[in-house]
């Protein structure tokens, strides 16, 4: 292990507040509960259930931006849905390399998958819809972040995401830092009423940028750290009287202030050396000729490193964008899976290489994808247009992998050409599961922070 | 409801909070003066704007952007990984007309933001700022900075007249055409229409999403505008000198494709050869070569024939044109609560926006006609929306520039230029990483095309701890040090460039006494909301020993410390709010 972070409070804090810090004790890992009986096609084709022991599971949710055609990432192999496939994809039909069973296959382009999916560490969590889609990336988004019971931004949810309100409950006052995005701007899955998610975008260090360092100011200017103590810690507790500008100034002191706590603790950010190539790195290999991004690298080898640190991080929350393929869909997608499927493999790989101080960070890792949307089935000239119903993967070593949900009837369609909603392939059932099953929310919790008790489903 | 009629007179508070919503601030000497002015005719003739500016043009076009740099050797054709100046002497930005071929997206950030700063007419670039946010384009598709640039020209010439006029021409934006598609949307035969372009006209740049059209209009309108397109003639066409491979359009022309001739030389939209120089066909003339076979279609309850053109428009055009009348209340009202968000108070109330959604009505959709309206009314001046908008970064970061930097003339005139080294300031990276993305706008690369939000986007900890490195760049007049381009292959170290040239005797035109009378002359001139007494005591404490000690403006120590404080002022919560 490469222990490229210093840090001043994080080990301390945590410490102190011994067990009663959340996601200290032990939750997730290999021991899921029992099953529930309504995940549709089966699962389990081995592999899970081959954690260590550990604690503190860490959740990386890696949101595939923009409405990804999963139909063309596990399209059909046999039977009627390829047929119909075949019919309405007529000139971007993939073949598929390998098959997942059960009359689906995997897109050979996927690369690194296909590796972790014979290795059973990935469930194919397919169809996961909601009730009367309206094709809007926004309107769909903000469901999927929401996961909550009724439509569209309701009054009760007071802007917050279900990660978000995971985070009000589970995160302890001690730490600053326990959920962090590598995002730039801060999703409504993770906002929460209490607690923010703190965000961190660069490997080269979270830290005052320009001529400020170590949070101190820089000669000939003070080196006394009292000013920036009162730009921040003080201007959040001098409210202002001025009711015009009050609400907005405390919701920026507040910011300002959890900027501040955070850097406190992470006084630098080394990068981390990885243990092994990501997609964009030099010497990568790439199998399949496809044109390879490092945005999602960078934000994993940024993960990487805060884990390998021993950071008190329950959750991360990265993104690659990209996968609103209007057109051009042929050359998009192989660039975006080849992308996405290398990046995830490599971080994979590199938690295997990192043991942290409760644990191999490849037992303690699950990863959990999240699309805002399938696309068209009937494509357009060269691309596709917004669809319905999406695939999840839910990828690591407590995972029971194969294929979950419900693959949708593609000869039986809706008006508009779109797969139809199936309530056993409702997406807060993953959300239920990941709670209950890997962050350790009790089930009564659980169904609290949803709004409702949606159906577990057996890939934990 | 809000009440829009006009105020009969104002003070300088109010003159410097319609400078700050509708502008990038005035000085408070400036402010002073517009006070004892009638505001209908001020502010009228603010909107109106039109002022030009010789000295402007001059240093924009030949030496605004004192640190260039170009990740092109010019000379052998390298791309170079470190950074270089392309160009020692001072010139203009290098991202439009014959440097179109550069194509850094940085540039472009920066020009804009020079303009920004020092463009005459500030009401227009304010303007345009608000049409980018809601027309959000991105160079991340269009991967063309000239025709990124040529769609802010657009807000600039057309974003006051009247709305269906302009949603017709953002339309026809070849950087709209390839953002969402438009480019590759056929309607003829057996195709099936692209829908993404239509789709957000109506969930994004008209109606809103779910208010008042079904997914059957978005198909309809997607036919309506298939083949919105455009090609590139001969004499818009750049060729990179280092590859002669590479061409890229300085604008572009703007078709509906339908198979016609162009111009010999002429490169389609994606730079290609045009076989026989004729466009493909992806907009049908008649109802046999229409999409399904017919070329009937309901569009928001009314049937168009779309394969007939209208006179006086293009095809396709009688259908778009239709959304402001079809569903006038709905687009007015959208609109009405896009410019209250952005221009007066995030808190509003749904009467609030039908209110102004008539005035907007009223005036037949003229925009510049119902700004005015909006910002001489009451509502707008109204005590309670004083600073409780949170500022855009860039609005704030510009407007900190004015307030603090030196003006055109002053900066031009110094033998090394006193403007804010923009390209550096913004982020050199054109990537995710840059100092603009990290602050939460990405001007020209918005990350969808719904662009950014408004008010509390503007805020998480990542954000403000840019705000800070900002308000450190140009309150400590920080410094930059970069490789310098020596001829082919020999780069030689260093310049050091102060990103944001200041003069602290420009900060205080009348000599301050006390370390009070610069905490008051720093807020004025900054303009921040109310701050608490206790923080303000705090800092002078820290800084002078208190409230009441005496300054003196000639001392190196004082000086060091005034500029600790404006950092302290600029970064502090109470100037994030306009």
């Amino acid at each position: 292990m490469k222990k490229a972070l210093s840090r001043r409070t994080f080990i301390q804090s945590s410490l102190t507040a011994g067990a009663s810090v959340a996601g200290l004790v032990g939750c997730g890992g290999g021991g899921s509960s029992a099953s529930s009986s309504l995940d549709s096609s089966g699962g389990g084709t081995g592999g899970g259930g081959n954690a260590g022991a550990f604690t503190n599971p860490i959740l990386v949710v890696i949101n595939v931006d923009g409405g990804w055609d999963w139909l063309n990432v596990i399209p059909p192999d046999s039977g009627a849905n390829l047929t119909a496939y075949q019919a309405k994809r007529s000139t971007l039909r993939i073949t598929p390399a390998t098959t997942l069973g059960s009359g689906v296959g995997l897109n050979g382009d996927f690369i690194g998958l296909d590796v972790l999916q014979a290795q059973g560490k990935v469930a194919w969590i397919t169809g996961l819809s909601m009730p009367s889609p309206n094709l809007s990336h926004f309107t769909a988004a903000d469901l999927w972040a929401q996961g909550g019971t009724s439509g569209s931004n309701p009054s009760s949810l007071n802007g917050t995401g279900w990660l978000g309100r995971f985070a009000d409950q589970a995160f302890d006052a001690a730490n600053a830092i326990q959920g962090v995005t590598t995002t730039n701007s801060v999703h409504r899955m993770i906002a929460g009423a209490r607690r923010s998610f703190i965000p961190i975008t660069s490997t080269n260090g979270f830290r005052y940028p320009g001529s400020l360092r170590n949070a101190t100011l820089q000669a000939p200017y003070s080196t006394d750290n009292m000013l920036l103590q009162s730009a921040y810690n003080l201007a959040a507790s001098s409210i202002s009287s001025d009711s015009a500008s009050r609400a907005a100034y405390e919701l920026i002191a507040k910011s300002q202030k959890s900027f501040y706590d955070s850097v406190q603790g992470i006084s630098t950010l080394t990068t981390r050396t990885p243990s092994v190539p990501y997609p964009g790195d030099s010497n990568y290999t790439n199998t399949n000729g496809a044109v390879l991004s490092n945005a999602l690298s960078v934000q994993f080898k940024l993960i990487a490193s805060m884990i390998s640190a021993n950071l008190p991080i329950q959750v991360y929350y990265c993104r690659l964008g990209g996968w609103d393929t209007h057109s051009n869909q042929l050359i998009a997608m192989k660039n975006l899976l080849s992308t996405l499927g290398g990046s995830i493999k490599s971080f994979y790989e590199d938690l295997g290489a990192i043991t942290t101080s409760t644990g191999l960070a490849q037992n303690r890792v699950m990863m959990m994808t999240w699309s805002e949307f399938g696309r068209r089935v009937t494509e357009n000239s060269g691309g596709t247009d917004h669809g319905t119903n999406s695939l999840s993967l839910c990828i690591g070593n407590s995972i029971k992998g194969g294929l979950y949900g419900t693959y949708p009837n593609l000869a039986n369609l809706d008006n508009n050409a779109n797969m139809r909603y199936s309530s056993d392939s409702d997406f807060r059932n993953m959300y239920a599961t990941v709670l209950d099953r890997w962050l350790g929310q009790a089930t009564t919790s659980t169904n609290a922070l949803l709004g409702s008790n949606y159906t577990r489903m057996n890939f934990l | 409801m809000a009440n829009l009629t006009s105020i009969t007179s104002w003070s300088m508070l109010d003159v410097q909070h319609f400078a700050r919503r509708a502008g990038f601030g005035l000085t408070p000497e400036a402010a002073a003066t517009a006070a004892a002015t009638n505001p209908s005719s001020f502010i009228n003739a603010w909107i109106d704007g039109g002022q030009s500016s010789s000295l402007f043009d001059a240093v924009y076009a030949n030496r605004s952007d004192v640190v260039a740099i170009s990740a092109i050797d010019p000379t052998t054709g390298n791309a170079a990984n470190v950074l270089v100046p392309a160009i020692t002497s001072a010139h203009g930005f290098l991202c439009e007309g014959p440097n179109t071929w550069r194509n850094r997206l940085s540039v472009a950030q920066a020009a804009w933001a020079f303009r920004m700063q020092y463009a005459p007419d500030s009401f227009r670039e304010r303007l345009s700022l608000f049409w980018h946010q809601f027309f959000a384009t991105g160079y991340d598709k269009v991967q063309n900075t000239a025709l990124m640039l040529e769609q802010i020209q657009l807000f600039r010439d057309r974003g006051l007249g009247n709305f269906t006029d302009l949603l017709v021409a953002v339309s026809k934006n070849p950087g709209m055409c390839v953002w969402l598609d438009s480019v590759t949307n056929s309607a003829v035969g057996s195709a099936v229409p692209n829908e993404n372009y239509a789709r957000e006209v109506l969930e994004l740049y008209s109606l809103g999403v779910d208010n008042g059209y079904s997914q059957q209009d978005i198909t309809s309108l997607a036919k309506a505008l298939s083949g919105w397109s455009f090609y590139v003639v001969s004499s818009d066409i750049v060729t990179a000198p280092n590859n002669v491979t590479n061409k890229y359009a300085k604008r572009g022309t703007a078709v509906v494709a339908q198979g016609q001739t162009v111009p010999a030389g002429s490169l389609s939209w994606f730079m290609g050869a045009l076989s026989n120089n004729r466009l493909p066909n992806q907009h049908p003339t008649s109802a046999a070569n229409a999409s399904g076979g017919s070329a009937s279609i309901t569009f928001l309850d009314r049937t168009f024939n779309y394969t007939v053109t209208q006179a006086g428009m293009v095809p396709g055009e009688d259908v778009l044109r239709s959304i402001t009348t079809s569903r006038a209340t709905q687009c007015s009202e959208y609109l009405a609560a896009r410019m209250i968000s952005h221009f007066v108070t995030p808190n509003f109330t749904s009467q609030d926006i039908q209110d102004f959604g008539l005035v907007i009505r009223n005036n037949d959709f003229n925009i510049g006609a119902s700004l005015k309206v909006l910002f001489k009314s009451q509502f707008f001046f109204d005590a309670s929306h004083r600073f409780a908008l949170i500022t855009s970064p860039i609005v704030w970061l510009v407007s900190s520039c004015r307030m603090l930097g030196y003006n055109l003339s002053e900066a031009d005139s110094l033998a090394v230029k006193g403007f804010p080294a923009w390209r550096l300031l913004v982020g050199t990276s054109d990537s995710d990483s840059s100092t603009l993305d990290n602050l939460g706008l990405a001007l020209l690369d918005p990350a969808g095309p719904n662009g950014w939000g408004e008010h509390d986007v503007w805020v998480n900890a990542n954000m403000m701890r840019y705000r800070s490195y900002c308000s450190s760049a140009v309150a400590l007049s920080e410094t930059y040090r970069y490789g310098l381009y020596q001829g082919a292959g020999t780069i030689s170290l260093q310049l050091t460039v102060t990103l944001v040239p200041t003069d602290l005797n420009k900060w205080f035109p009348t000599t301050p006494i006390t370390s009070l009378d610069i905490f008051n002359r720093l807020a004025n001139l900054l303009q921040i909301a109310p701050t608490p007494t206790s923080l303000r005591d705090a800092w002078l404490n820290a800084l002078f020993g208190g409230n009441g000690s005496a300054i003196n403006l000639t001392n190196t120590t004082h000086q060091v410390k005034i500029r600790e404080l404006a950092f302290m002022m600029m970064s502090t919560p109470a100037n994030q709010l306009h």
